[in-house]
């Protein structure tokens, strides 16, 4: 079964870029594109007021890479009518009554980093006699010190990847058996379901190993990420996550009557996992049902394992409940497959 | 056109059997709305925050009392830096406060003092967000801030009009593609081709229902999350329709680009979903903003329509404008470069 099961992926040659390139070419798309932080953002500056303290700031707005100072304007509709076109994304207008900053507020990430921005700028040149406040807070940043998002991504993606290249794969087998008709042969071979199921499963098992070695190695090597935690740990919890997808992936395949609807099936099972598995979106800022309900998600654990392997180097001792809840879902899955294979047969 | 309206007749009766295409058509857009709707939000509320405090005095007291009756902390209380330090690892608090020995004296003495504020970089993004947040809350004496647009910096109202975009382009590129190649692997192309209705003729009427479903929808969403949601809708509807026309052609003719290259159902909707989907979603600004990503990849998320047509939504929506010179002549020329390369493929196919 095993020895079928490879040549067949050998002599399909479709599957190669998927194995080999569509990893690494969305570990380049997520680790490049995706960071909310914003350089050189465009500003208009109103001037009326003409003292040092202006200068100042002005010196240290053009000295920071923040900032660009796109116009000089003299008046607040000149600001927002800048805003409005996009010419400029925030507006500073330096007045004899104070300091008044007018911001676009559409892209409310932007926007609140563009405040904190200013309000860091403004307070570097503060006036230390007066306007010390009473409390200053002293950061330290832990397990990312230069706060680079690449550091954050790579695991995720890293867990991503694996999700849908098992998946993708694993829908896809017998469905494909099915269609070309030669699921009959494999009803009428002595082997049990078990046996078919995991001869199945264990040739993409190998292919997920070999994918997370791949985009481990190049998160490592090109994009520099920290790996502080210990190798054969992530590789003990990879083993019962990509159990889960293909698992997963096969129950879709046995339920699904042709291969577009299982690869179908795949993608709307992979939709919420994008969205809900912490990914992109912090878990912690959804309302409490949502948040329950990525509970059932088993990519959602595989990244926090990922990460905190990466970043901050934890082992079991921390991760024991993930670990656990993983190797749950991996049996879980593997057993309904095999249940579900077991109906179709009869 | 009289062939026309045939071709797009029988293309509806198609639909309104195809159950899975009815699916993606009208109950996966409202889906994914509810989702993103509730499910995205930088907002921070309630961050996990522990504190260690080696000063007794009452006036930690009061600082950590303001602290946990602010909306933006829940504090958790810790005997020691190792024990904090530990609950970081475990993610079960995202920043940690460690109020010093001298913390009160250092104030009558120096006139301020300064707390150590310990933070999990992991996530680089909420970390700078947490940032912000500890030095709002210490630091009061802020300059006026007002946002336009978007007052209250609801991430809804950023990730709604965006959303509508993403849902466009998936609905007329899968949907399109779905169907082109779907005749084409059955082989029932050679026989619509043996009619005497010519080959564009077909191709466009095939086009149009599914163009008129993404259009639809566009209302759909709009209307429902005027209404669940509370967007703010700013400009008008007549607008809204008019771009959302002008978008649909160079969408429509990137799923004609696809089917006409794709032989099988299944490599068209992996094409579709790789080429279209990812990118419109990752490099298109629909979260992420394209000034910041480097330039290399710059002129890749111009080849994108959704790029273009994501500063007109958000236009219409937020700021109420409604001329868009730029970014109508980008969707008009990527519209007529896909078709060109599409053209070429059929081609290609023919012969």
């Amino acid at each position: 079964m095993l020895k079928k099961e490879f040549c067949q992926i050998k002599r399909d040659r479709r599957l190669f870029p998927l194995i080999i390139f569509a990893p690494v070419i969305q570990l380049f798309l997520f680790g490049y594109a995706v960071s909310l932080d914003i350089n050189e953002i465009p500003i208009a500056i109103m001037k009326e007021k003409h003292d040092s303290y202006s200068e100042e700031i002005l010196l240290s707005l053009m000295s920071s890479n923040y900032f660009i100072i796109r116009e000089n304007v003299h008046s607040i509709d000149e600001i927002e009518k800048a805003i409005l076109h996009g010419r400029a994304k925030a507006g500073l207008i330096l007045g004899e009554k104070g300091i008044n900053i007018l911001i676009d507020g559409s892209d409310n990430n932007t926007a609140a980093l563009i405040e904190g921005y200013f309000e860091k700028i403004l307070f570097e040149n503060r006036n230390p006699s007066i306007d010390t406040p009473e409390v200053i807070p002293v950061f330290r940043m832990l397990f990312n010190p230069e706060l680079k998002t690449v550091n954050f991504m790579v695991p995720g993606v890293t867990g991503l990847v694996l999700l849908i290249i098992t998946m993708v794969l694993a829908s896809g087998i017998l469905v494909k058996e099915r269609e070309v008709g030669t699921i009959e042969h494999i009803f009428v071979t002595p082997l049990t379901s078990s046996e078919v199921i995991l001869g199945k499963l264990l040739p993409f098992m190998i292919i997920g190993f070999f994918d997370l070695f791949l985009v481990v190695a190049a998160g490592i090597f090109i994009f520099n990420t920290p790996f502080k935690g210990n190798f054969g740990f992530l590789i003990f919890t990879t083993f019962p996550f990509i159990l889960t997808t293909l698992s997963l992936g096969i129950f879709i395949s046995i339920t699904s009557k042709t291969q577009q609807q299982a690869v179908m099936t795949a993608f709307m099972v992979m939709l919420p996992n994008l969205i809900l598995s912490g990914f992109m979106f912090p878990i912690e800022n959804m309302p409490l049902l949502l948040q329950k309900l990525t509970s059932i998600l088993p990519v959602k654990y595989y990244i926090i394992i990922l990460r905190s392997i990466f970043l901050k180097g934890v082992g079991l001792k921390i991760l024991w409940r993930e670990t656990v809840i993983l190797f749950c879902f991996g049996f879980t899955f593997l057993f309904l497959s095999i249940l579900a294979f077991k109906k179709k047969l009869s | 056109m009289r062939n026309l309206l045939t071709i797009i007749w029988k293309e509806t009766i198609h639909l309104k059997r195809d159950e899975r295409s009815l699916i993606i058509a009208f109950v996966l857009p409202l889906f994914m709305t509810i989702l993103y709707g509730y499910a995205i939000s930088f907002d921070l509320k309630k961050i996990p925050t522990g504190v260690v405090s080696f000063d007794k005095s009452i006036y930690v007291g009061e600082i950590l009392f303001s602290l946990s009756a602010s909306d933006y902390f829940r504090t958790i209380n810790f005997e020691s830096t190792r024990e904090m330090y530990k609950a970081l690892e475990a993610g079960k608090i995202k920043c940690g406060f460690v109020f010093p020995y001298d913390f009160s004296k250092s104030k009558s003495i120096k006139g301020f003092s300064e707390v150590q504020v310990l933070i999990d970089g992991s996530d680089a993004n909420l970390a700078k967000k947490i940032q912000q947040t500890v030095q709002k809350f210490f630091i009061k004496s802020e300059p006026n801030v007002r946002f336009l647009y978007n007052s209250e910096l609801q991430s809804r109202n950023f990730v709604i009009p965006g959303l509508i975009v993403i849902l466009m382009t998936m609905l007329g590129v899968i949907l399109t593609t779905r169907s082109i190649v779907g005749e084409k692997e059955r082989g029932n192309f050679e026989m619509l081709s043996t009619t005497p209705v010519r080959s564009h003729i077909i191709i466009l009427g095939k086009i149009i229902p599914y163009g008129t479903i993404a259009f639809i929808n566009v209302f759909i969403i709009s209307g429902f999350s005027f209404i669940v949601f509370k967007i703010p809708f700013e400009g008008s509807l007549l607008c809204l329709s008019f771009y959302s026309l002008l978008f649909l052609f160079p969408t429509l003719a990137l799923g004609a680009m696809i089917s006409s290259y794709a032989t099988t159902e299944l490599t068209a909707l992996t094409t579709s979903f790789i080429s279209t989907m990812l990118p419109s979603i990752i490099l298109s600004g629909f979260i992420f903003p394209v000034e910041n990503m480097p330039k290399w990849l710059q002129p890749i998320s111009f080849l994108i329509p959704a790029t273009h047509f994501l500063k007109i939504v958000r236009g219409i929506f937020l700021k109420g404008t409604s001329f868009f010179p730029h970014e109508s002549l980008s969707l008009i020329a990527l519209g007529t470069f896909y078709i060109l390369i599409a053209i070429k493929g059929a081609k290609k196919k023919i012969k």
